[in-house]
């Protein structure tokens, strides 16, 4: 009895995996020996470009035809220190005293008194990504009451401001040239007038004139994030500054100081296509509400922002007031 | 066989031992839960947390203590007290112009402190240590400095606010009770006394040079402030009002009539609590010693949005104004990116030109010239002020955000006090004033 249940174990198991088999065995089905699985026939189409491309990382990215940067990284600014000192206390001077602070910013200048003075800054966790700068030559309160100005807004003269007023040209190109001569002329940023003012209102006051600069990134303006800009709780360890400058001069004395904040950049992120403005005007309308004034003009522009290493970047992108779109993958980046 | 009946008994012996385990099983009794333990409630009236106000930056003669020199003489102060001494002048619940005093504490209402020490912003000297010590065997207390703190010590003015300030709901009842005592005529029972040892509640006035331009300093006791309480802080603060509550009635009629005219402002807003008659030059520098009513009122129904005003009593014309038409920034500026602009852009005078027109409830023909003044911050966020001139000489100043494009508030001064203003600005400084640098 046990033999005989023993070989119809036997067939039974044969019988199971021909069956199962028997497309594959189906030549060798009388045969004991089992041949492998054939593999599949390797694809006769290539892959898409995008997935022969490599992810973004660190170096810089290899450059391709037809594409453009839509993310940038921030870093410090390269600013020509041997052109600092020079605008600051002229090409013969002597006796520069140099001392390091903070962050490591560096301040110089001639002696105890003070002025002039320059100064290379970083704020607070900014070090990796922008840079104040600092040039003073004439102080508001002077020790001999001869001289004051004072260059705060609301000491401006309206009659003789804006770009059309007399000096705005001459003072606006002497602020380019130097901007440019500290090398804040490169070939992806540069400085954008924003506006011109004419300071003197004040009974007392010396006349003076202003050019408040905006850095720009391949001719767009840049807008740093609610969260950056307000030190929000994730981000609170960097102080970021709005990337202006403002410089002043006097007939008097010619240059009076110069000041701000400036980042640098590389490319980090490219991308073939983005979003029309129309497109992203179209989304604007449908996403705020009419009275939140969605009417408002869509601008192109660099949305600068930390991330949760607090490594700042720079993304293209569509702005209608408060809110950004991202150019390149359409998905909001902030919002009223 | 005997093997048979060995096994037989181990069997048995396992099935025995299988049964003791099984009703050696414990099986858990239905219970009721544990009782939770009762959380003491949190005295809402609580003396603040002041600890976080002393940090590294205080003074010596700020912090609530005693110095170590103090500290070092107070025991021979003490032995001389005991023998029998005494200081020509008591410092015991001094109420006015003090430098130092020892107030009296009703304990249970200030969570166990018997007294509050009031320290200048010096050394003490030996009569005064013996002053303190003496106030203090006053009430039969012994002056411990290892328990004298921010609960039971102010030095030198180094915490304004007293022990706490008021709570939401005191504030709110104050707030009421401010509107009856304007408009009602209602007046406090009896009025408030300094003394903090009769009903809990106090204040000292402060010899400011002592007390670092502190003037005053007031005792909240740890328990919700009665309604008849803060009536009379109400009438402490405010004392004899400068007009009736019919005059009132009649100022707040004529003020909503030309916020209506100047400013939009609808006839439905509500009016705050807070109404006052005082100099429109009162709290500025800017000269204008005209006499006028002021109160905010609110929109009802609509967006929230909020209107300030004061009239000359005198002649019922707005002397001025505002409006915040958008106040989303002011609400939560963590929301909002700042840009910069051209503040002199054209652009502006026309969004200012449309709001002020939108507005004022009659033609625009009566401006008479509209211009930008420059760049402006509204709170962290740079924008521009555009003014445009009336017929009658007011100005109306539009501040605008550059990140919204829009007017988010807008004032209006009559010539008078718009000139005052300027003439402030524009002749704040002169040569004479210019500081020497050392």
């Amino acid at each position: 009895m046990n033999k005989l249940m023993h070989h119809v174990f036997r067939l039974g198991c044969a019988l199971l995996m021909l069956a199962l088999a028997g497309p594959v065995f189906a030549e060798d089905a009388a045969s004991a020996t089992l041949t492998p699985l054939p593999l599949p026939e390797a694809s006769a189409t290539p892959l898409p470009e995008t997935f022969q491309t490599p992810m973004p990382s660190l170096p810089p990215y290899p450059p391709l035809i037809g594409e453009r940067v839509v993310v940038w990284r921030v870093i410090p600014p390269a600013i020509d220190t041997s052109a600092l000192l020079e605008e600051a206390f002229g090409a013969e001077a002597q006796g520069i005293q140099k001392e390091e602070q903070d962050y490591g910013s560096i301040c110089w200048n001639l002696s105890e008194e003070g002025l002039p003075l320059c100064s290379l800054r970083h704020r607070r966790g900014a070090e990796g990504i922008q840079m104040d700068f600092e040039i003073v030559r004439r102080s508001d309160w002077d020790g001999e009451r001869v001289y004051l100005y004072n260059l705060d807004e609301w000491n401006a003269i309206p009659e003789e401001s804006g770009f059309d007023a007399p000096q705005a040209a001459e003072t606006t190109e002497e602020g380019i040239a130097l901007l440019s001569r500290l090398g804040l002329y490169t070939g992806s940023t540069a400085a954008a007038p924003i506006s011109y003012s004419t300071l003197g209102r004040m009974e007392g006051t010396a006349k003076c004139r202003k050019t408040v600069f905006a850095e720009t990134l391949e001719g767009l303006p840049l807008r740093w994030s609610a969260a950056a800009l307000r030190g929000a709780e994730e981000v609170r360890d960097v102080v970021i500054s709005r990337c202006y400058v403002q410089i002043a001069f006097s007939d008097e004395d010619g240059l009076l100081m110069a000041d701000g904040s400036w980042c640098g950049f590389e490319p980090l992120e490219r991308a073939s296509a983005i979003l029309s403005p129309e497109e992203a005007a179209a989304r604007f309308r449908q996403v705020l509400p009419s009275d939140e004034g969605n009417t408002l003009p869509v601008e192109t522009c660099w949305f600068l922002s930390l991330n949760h290493s607090l490594e700042a970047t720079a993304t293209l992108a569509y702005r209608m007031g408060n809110s950004y779109l991202s150019a390149a993958e359409g998905v909001w980046l902030q919002t009223e | 066989m005997i093997r048979r009946m060995t096994a037989g008994f181990l069997v048995l012996a396992l099935a025995l031992l299988a049964l003791a385990a099984a009703e050696n099983t414990v099986e858990l009794l239905p219970a009721t839960p544990p009782m939770p333990r009762p959380v003491p409630e949190a005295n809402p009236y609580a003396a603040d947390d002041l600890s976080a106000y002393y940090d590294a930056s205080a003074g010596e003669y700020q912090l609530p203590a005693l110095t170590a020199s103090e500290q070092e003489r107070l025991p021979g102060i003490q032995q001389r007290w005991e023998a029998g001494e005494r200081p020509k002048n008591s410092v015991l619940n001094l109420t006015e112009n003090v430098q130092l005093s020892v107030m009296q504490l009703p304990l249970e209402q200030y969570e166990g402190e018997p007294c509050f020490l009031i320290l200048p912003n010096r050394e003490l000297t030996d009569e005064e240590l013996l002053q303190v010590v003496d106030a203090y065997g006053q009430l039969g207390l012994t002056l411990d400095p290892g328990k004298v703190n921010w609960h039971n010590c102010m030095r030198g003015g180094g915490v304004e606010v007293g022990l706490r300030i008021l709570r939401d709901d005191e504030r709110e009842r104050y707030s009421a009770i401010g509107g009856l005592y304007i408009r009602s005529g209602l007046r406090p029972e009896k009025p408030y006394t300094s003394l903090v040892a009769d009903d809990g509640l106090g204040r000292v006035s402060l010899d400011e040079e002592a007390h670092n331009g502190l003037d005053e300093y007031r005792f909240y006791p740890a328990r919700r402030l009665t309604d008849e309480e803060l009536l009379q802080l109400y009438a402490l603060h405010y004392g004899e009002l400068a007009a009736s509550p019919d005059e009132m009635a009649a100022y707040e009629s004529q003020l909503r009539e030309e916020l209506h005219l100047l400013l939009g402002m609808p006839l439905s807003a509500r009016r705050s609590d807070y109404e006052y008659v005082r100099s429109a030059g009162e709290g500025n520098l800017y000269g204008d010693d005209r006499t006028g009513y002021t109160t905010v009122f609110t929109e009802a129904g609509g967006t929230g949005r909020t209107w300030s005003g004061m009239i000359d009593i005198t002649s019922g014309r707005l002397i001025e104004g505002s409006v915040t038409l958008d106040d989303r920034y002011y609400a939560d500026g963590q929301l909002y990116s700042d840009i910069r602009m051209n503040p002199w852009d054209e652009a502006w005078t026309k969004i200012a030109l449309q709001t002020v027109a939108a507005l004022r409830g009659f033609e625009e023909s009566g401006i008479t010239e509209a211009w930008c003044q420059g760049e402006t911050t509204l709170n962290d966020l740079h924008g521009t002020e555009v003014r445009v001139r009336t017929a009658d000489g007011g100005v109306y100043r539009a501040e605008i955000a550059f990140v919204l494009e829009k007017v988010m508030t807008l004032r209006y001064n009559d010539a008078v006090s718009m000139a005052c203003e300027d003439d402030y600005y524009i002749h704040q400084l002169t040569i004479e004033e210019v500081p020497v640098n050392e």
